[in-house]
């Protein structure tokens, strides 16, 4: 089964690689018209349109365009730092509220589950987006090997902690290392909610988070933690690295929202990476435009409280 | 020959012709119009600096030799300010007024934008001879 996010996106509506690997000099000749008449008349810009088609980031931009606090604050420079990172072989250990704990090696997990495609947008609390397909698979198929007790009401990741090859671990007091994140069960076992090991057909690269990645689309980005090594059930909200650093700022929900802004800046619109110049950002939209899966979640929830 | 006010402006534009090259080789990363936005934006900072630098040094040191060119960098802090602004008008929000105004009231960060550029116009001055 191939899960859509979006049923409304068909194949068709797809831009064209050829059109879409010239859209640059495309957007060159236009700009430089553009620019001349807009001076004169702020008409011809046409910025009212959501495009919510799920058009594809060109790969090397979203490889190159990383937040990985353990390598560097530069989102160029985490490619290159991140290569340094070694993933194999590689454990995730599953422990807590559960009947069954487990320490499983990731090659032969990926053996018994079967791999498919997601794709999503991507939403980063900083205001950009990006739309990328994973290969992946859902959370909640790991979470039955290990037989979640009762009293597991939520779920929380760890980050590999190596400090010879994450270099900020030591040096860096920004966030508590190693990075954690947390879900609440019903979130964790969404089918929305997924493993990644892959994207664009190819492994994982080190840089977005191999060799296995969390990927919750309709929150925002630093939710989907990266390079997972362990996987508790709890019964009580776990602590997670940004929401300890600053709870004001970055909500243990953290679900996209245009409606509440981030302290320091708006969550109104994003700048859709990939886009052209004198492109107008986009609306973001509630939970990330997966309302129709996900708001039964919070249906009796404050969202302005709950952030 | 070029006279020394030729020079020193042109000096002042070549990060423009840096930045009309990395935008013709597309060498501003994954989220280009935020680096421009953000490269425009720390010029006019700089030049701001250096403008605001040059009486101090001159009290300090005596030397004069900046005093003529203490205008041009004050005008260039003004022209890529407004290229910074023009760039998220233009560029980023594509005169989508509606965002911006929402922008606007949400971000804090931008009311010291606003408020630090329309400090300056209000700073633009008649050329006056320095003596």
């Amino acid at each position: 089964m191939l899960i859509k996010s979006k049923p409304s996106i068909s194949e068709h509506e797809i831009t064209d690689p050829l059109i879409f690997s010239q859209r640059r000099q495309i957007i060159k000749a236009f700009a430089a018209t553009t620019l001349a008449s807009a001076t004169g008349i702020g008409k011809v810009f046409a910025g009212e349109t959501n495009d919510n088609r799920l058009t594809t980031t060109p790969a090397e931009v979203v490889k190159n365009y990383t937040n990985y606090y353990e390598f560097s604050f530069n989102k160029q420079d985490s490619t290159k730092l991140a290569q340094a990172l070694p993933i194999d072989p590689w454990n995730i250990e599953i422990s807590g509220e559960v009947e069954r704990p487990m320490r499983l090696n990731l090659e032969q997990l990926l053996k018994q589950q079967t791999i498919q495609d997601y794709v999503y947008r991507f939403r980063c609390v900083e205001a950009w987006s990006m739309v990328v397909p994973w290969q992946g698979f859902q959370l909640v198929n790991l979470l039955k090997l290990v037989k979640p007790l009762s009293s597991a009401r939520y779920v929380k990741f760890t980050t590999l902690f190596n400090p010879q090859a994450m270099p900020n671990q030591l040096t860096s007091s920004s966030l508590d290392w190693p990075y954690t994140e947390g879900l609440r069960i019903d979130e964790a076992t969404h089918p929305l909610t997924i493993l990644a090991v892959g994207m664009y057909g190819e492994s994982l690269p080190k840089q977005n988070g191999a060799p296995l990645r969390l990927i919750v689309p309709w929150k925002y980005g630093f939710k989907s933690i990266k390079a997972i090594v362990k996987i508790e059930l709890l019964k009580d909200q776990p602590n997670t690295a940004w929401n300890q650093a600053a709870p004001n700022e970055y909500g243990f929900y953290a679900n996209v929202n245009p409606a509440v802004a981030h302290p320091r800046w708006s969550q109104h619109s994003e700048r859709v990476l990939g886009s052209s110049f004198f492109t107008a950002r986009r609306e973001t939209e509630l939970f990330n435009g997966y309302g129709e899966q996900v708001a039964d979640l919070y249906r009796d929830m404050d969202l302005r409280r709950f952030i | 020959m070029l006279s020394k006010s030729t020079i020193a402006l042109i000096a002042c534009c070549l990060p423009l012709l840096f930045l009309g090259v990395d935008i013709a080789t597309d060498d501003l990363g994954g989220n280009p119009i935020q680096t421009l936005h953000i490269r425009v934006g720390d010029w006019s900072l700089r030049f701001l600096c250096l403008t605001l630098a040059i009486t101090p040094i001159q009290a300090i040191s005596k030397w004069r030799g900046m005093a003529n060119y203490r205008q041009l960098f004050g005008l260039c802090s003004f022209a890529y300010a407004s290229l910074h602004l023009l760039v998220y008008l233009l560029v980023d929000n594509s005169l989508n007024w509606r965002l911006i105004w929402i922008d606007l009231l949400e971000s804090p960060y931008i009311w010291f934008g606003v408020l630090g550029f329309s400090l300056s116009i209000f700073s633009i001055k008649k050329p006056k001879s320095s003596t």
